[in-house]
């Protein structure tokens, strides 16, 4: 459903990916690794529309989007979460939800009925009339993915899911994954945490310097020499 | 003939655009924040010049140094007190700070001096020099002269002090200049009591040939922004060579438009910029 | 449907306000008062205009008051060259305002951070400096006179003061309801979501510009309609009075002062500064002119360092305890 053909990026005279070509499937859950400065989350960001490429294609359910704008990209189904987290904090923690599901429905009580809905599904229906900035780091991520969901995405770029939870805390949010998984979501998945992905993905891509170095299950990409030689070269082993 | 006359007018008139808009640009550059009472910083120069000469028989050239210093301590003062208890809030309070600023300013000047057009008359003052078929009013030149050498200076000092590196450093990138043990603080009072202090000085130097009254600096500050935005928001080389630019452009449009209609082009051309290459002209990508 | 931030109480507490601005005139005021009143009101609905993109998008205008002079000078014109009544001239000054509004949307909109103030301002510069230099028609700098018809309703013209007001008060009315509206439409969770975060906003689904556009026309139809009106009550306009920076300046200052977030603001920073402007300009009789806009500019620094949100989020603050704001 998600097709990327040689696409490439730089930022001045930095390339940041070069020539990156994949496909995701319908259904799959897909995991993206690679050393810090890899360029995993600006590729999330040429998909999603909030950067274009320099050269190359991104097609979404057989049509173009790569130069299309982020809110067209989500209006076809292709939602994403991000690194650092982003809500809306002068709002209350229905209204962030309730504006990804705008989307959907300009009646507002139907809009509010969908992100009470997505609220309750990720844990936070207690929190539903707080103020968004009295939420926890935690408790922001979520929220930030509840308001994705409420865009009723076909497919879901999350950019670090994982980063800072305790391991009850990544239990329970991989569990959640494989529902919306279940339940007809596609997946991709950009993750440091390597146990994690091996229990979640089917196949993982690896990303180095910006190339696209290895592809395939999460046991053999981990075992891939080049996959070993880029996070020790880089980050001293701390993967 | 009448076209490089025009040219040269413009060259000089836009060496001073030059001097005010760096400060501008320098204190976008470090901070964000688009300094609307710029001009005002401008109007208080030319008034501090002029009282100089009027009480102390001071020519302005030479007060021009003083303005300087009081209005970069004043900028230190107003960065210190006012401007950065709303660095961190939202837009709305960056843009107001500075226009509450200007209006108070202008006003004050108002109540204070009255709206009077005043002027000073230095022995130079009529004088030119004849290059050729071409003629150099010498108050023109002696402004530009100034704002030459200030340029000069301060180019020196961005790129060979280690302050001067420091208040780039936080302008490409303030958290990582932060991690690198700058000051971002100090550096942020300096940058924009620096910005302060060239336009006064600069308002200094344009005493000689021109009116000063409390919104003269209404009259720079659109000017100011066109040339800030062409040379891409917070390049301070860009600003230089834009000033230029815009002097020559509203210098030569007065041989084919009525003369005020002379902004009515550097301010099309502003709009132009913005829709076409809103990283200005000359500038790197600052937008979106 | 719920408004943002604190509403005036309930559907009672607003029919009350609705009936104290309609009647008004029922207390008898003088007509110098009733004059003081009519403006509060015209310009509490400028201000209304420059809140939907100012206060709801956090998009600073610097140039409402070229929608202003958009609506009074079209208006104007109309009628003292071909005789065209004002209610279809303020129409036509709408129509204009929100033709400009898009054009200058579509370029500034496009940017991020302080390229909207500095085009605005831009703008509003060449809509001066072009309506000064034809003088032949607009009037240039001694600017315009409005033709003296005397009270007639089909030429928006009144012998007394109390009349203009009340066309204001209904104006202020349709202006006050139509930004209430807006905070709970659709529109208004875009807008304070593009406030707080535009590219969460663009990953959420919500179309950052057409947002601002929809606001920004919406404001500019409102402020021109404020214009027209304005000048059928003065009588006379020229560039000072209703395209001027300092113009624009003095509406940011109401919706501030009252609350920019809000749909009451505007109307409660107005009804604080216009009356006291006016009582200071006429007291001041000379000596020391300026010293209302030298208040006028510390008051605008003060807001914005002490409470950006004016006093709406002080009242909010009160009213809910110490709570801390973000
Ligand atoms: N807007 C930008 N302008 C310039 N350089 C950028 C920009 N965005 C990213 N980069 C650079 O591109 C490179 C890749 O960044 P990116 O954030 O995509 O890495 P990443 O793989 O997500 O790393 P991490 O694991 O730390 O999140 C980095 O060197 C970064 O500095
Ligand atoms: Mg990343």
């Amino acid at each position: 459903m998600l097709q990327l053909t040689r696409v490439s990026k730089h930022f001045g005279g930095l390339a940041v990916l070069r020539e990156v070509s994949f496909t995701i499937e319908r259904g799959e859950i897909v995991g993206l690794i690679g050393p810090n400065g890899a360029g995993k989350s600006t590729l999330f960001n040429l998909i999603c529309g909030l950067a274009r490429p320099n050269t190359g294609a991104i097609s979404f359910a057989g049509r173009r989007i790569d130069g299309l704008p982020a809110h067209r990209v989500c209006a076809l189904g292709l939602a994403k979460t991000s690194q650092l987290v982003r809500i809306f904090p002068g709002m209350s923690v229905t209204d962030n939800a309730l504006v990804g599901a705008l989307l959907r429905t300009r009646n507002i009580r139907q809009a509010r009925s969908i992100a009470m809905a997505a609220l309750e599904r990720l844990g936070l229906g207690h929190a539903a009339y707080l103020s968004a900035s009295d939420l926890g780091l935690v408790d922001r991520m979520r929220l930030e993915l509840a308001r994705a969901l409420c865009t009723e995405p076909a497919l879901l770029l999350v950019d670090e899911l994982l980063a800072g939870l305790g391991p009850a805390e990544v239990n329970v949010t991989l569990e959640l994954l494989r529902r919306l998984h279940s339940q007809g979501l596609t997946l991709a998945i950009i993750e440091h945490n390597l146990g994690a992905l091996m229990r979640l993905c089917g196949r993982v891509l690896a990303l180095d310097a910006g190339r696209l170095i290895a592809e395939g299950s999460p046991e053999a990409v981990s075992r891939d020499p080049r996959v070993v030689e880029s996070y020790l070269g880089g980050a001293a082993g701390d993967a | 003939m009448a076209l490089l006359q025009a040219l040269v007018n413009g060259v000089l008139v836009g060496g001073v655009y030059a001097l005010v808009s760096v400060g501008l640009t320098l204190v976008f550059g470090v901070m964000e924040i688009v300094n609307f009472a710029q001009g005002e910083f401008l109007m208080l120069g030319m008034y501090i010049a002029y009282l100089g000469f009027v009480g102390f028989h001071l020519d302005p050239l030479v007060s021009a140094l003083l303005a300087f210093g009081l209005l970069f301590g004043l900028g230190m003062a107003i960065e210190a007190g006012l401007v950065r208890p709303v660095l961190k809030g939202s837009q709305l309070g960056h843009i107001f700070l500075t226009v509450g600023l200007s209006v108070a300013l202008q006003n004050g000047a108002l109540a204070l001096f009255g709206g009077d057009f005043r002027a000073v008359q230095t022995p130079y003052q009529v004088s030119a020099l004849a290059l050729g078929p071409v003629r150099l009013s010498v108050p023109y030149l002696l402004a530009f002269g100034w704002a030459g050498a200030v340029s000069a200076a301060l180019h020196l000092f961005l790129t060979r002090t280690g302050f001067g590196r420091a208040m780039r450093a936080v302008a490409a990138n303030s958290t990582a200049a932060t991690l690198c043990g700058v000051n971002v603080a100090r550096v942020r009072m300096v940058a924009f009591a620096l910005g302060c202090g060239l336009a006064g000085l600069a308002g200094a130097v344009i005493l000689p040939y021109a009116y000063v009254f409390p919104t003269v600096g209404f009259q720079y500050i659109v000017i100011m922004f066109t040339v800030v935005v062409l040379g891409g928001l917070g390049n301070v080389n860009g600003a230089i060579a834009a000033a230029l630019l815009v002097g020559v452009v509203q210098s030569v449009s007065t041989l084919f438009f009525p003369t005020v209609l002379e902004n009515l082009l550097v301010f099309t051309l502003f709009v132009l910029v913005l829709s076409i290459r809103p990283a200005g002209l000359l500038g790197r990508a600052h937008a979106l | 449907m719920r408004s943002e931030g604190p509403g005036l109480g309930g559907a009672g507490a607003l029919a009350a306000g609705v009936l104290a601005i309609l009647g008004l005139p029922l207390l008898g005021l003088s007509d110098y008062a009733m004059r003081v009143a009519t403006l509060t009101a015209l310009y509490a609905v400028a201000a209304t205009g420059w809140t939907l993109i100012g206060g709801f998008a956090n998009q600073v205008s610097l140039g409402q008051a070229t929608m202003f002079g958009i609506g009074g000078y079209v208006s104007t014109l109309l009628f003292a060259r071909w005789g065209v009544t004002p209610w279809l001239g303020g129409a036509a000054g709408a129509a204009l305002a929100a033709l400009v509004a898009i054009a200058l949307g579509g370029v500034a909109f496009r940017l991020r951070g302080h390229y909207f103030a500095l085009i605005t301002l831009a703008l509003a510069e060449m809509v001066r400096i072009v309506v000064e230099y034809d003088q032949p028609l607009t009037g240039g700098a001694q600017g315009l006179s409005v033709p003296l018809v005397r009270n007639s309703l089909v030429l928006l013209q009144f012998a007394r003061a109390r009349d203009y007001y009340e066309i204001a008060a209904l104006l202020l009315l349709a202006a006050l309801a139509l930004s209430r509206a807006i905070a709970g439409w659709p529109l208004g969770y875009e807008l304070r979501a593009v406030y707080d975060d535009e590219i969460a906003a663009a990953l959420a689904g919500v179309n950052v510009r057409r947002a601002k556009m929809r606001a920004f026309v919406a404001g500019a139809i409102l402020t021109a309609l404020a214009g027209t009106v304005y000048a059928q009550f003065t009588g006379f306009i020229d560039p000072d009075s209703v395209l001027s920076i300092p113009l624009s300046i003095q509406l940011a200052l109401y919706a501030i002062v009252g609350g920019a977030r809000t749909w009451w603001g505007p109307l409660a920073g107005a009804a604080l500064l216009v009356p006291l402007g006016e009582l200071m300009t006429s007291s001041e009789a000379g000596a020391g002119a300026g010293i209302t806009k030298v208040l006028y500019g510390l008051i605008l620094v003060a807001m914005v360092i002490v409470e950006p949100d004016g006093l709406a989020a002080l009242l909010n603050r009160r009213r809910r305890g110490a709570r801390a704001q973000a």
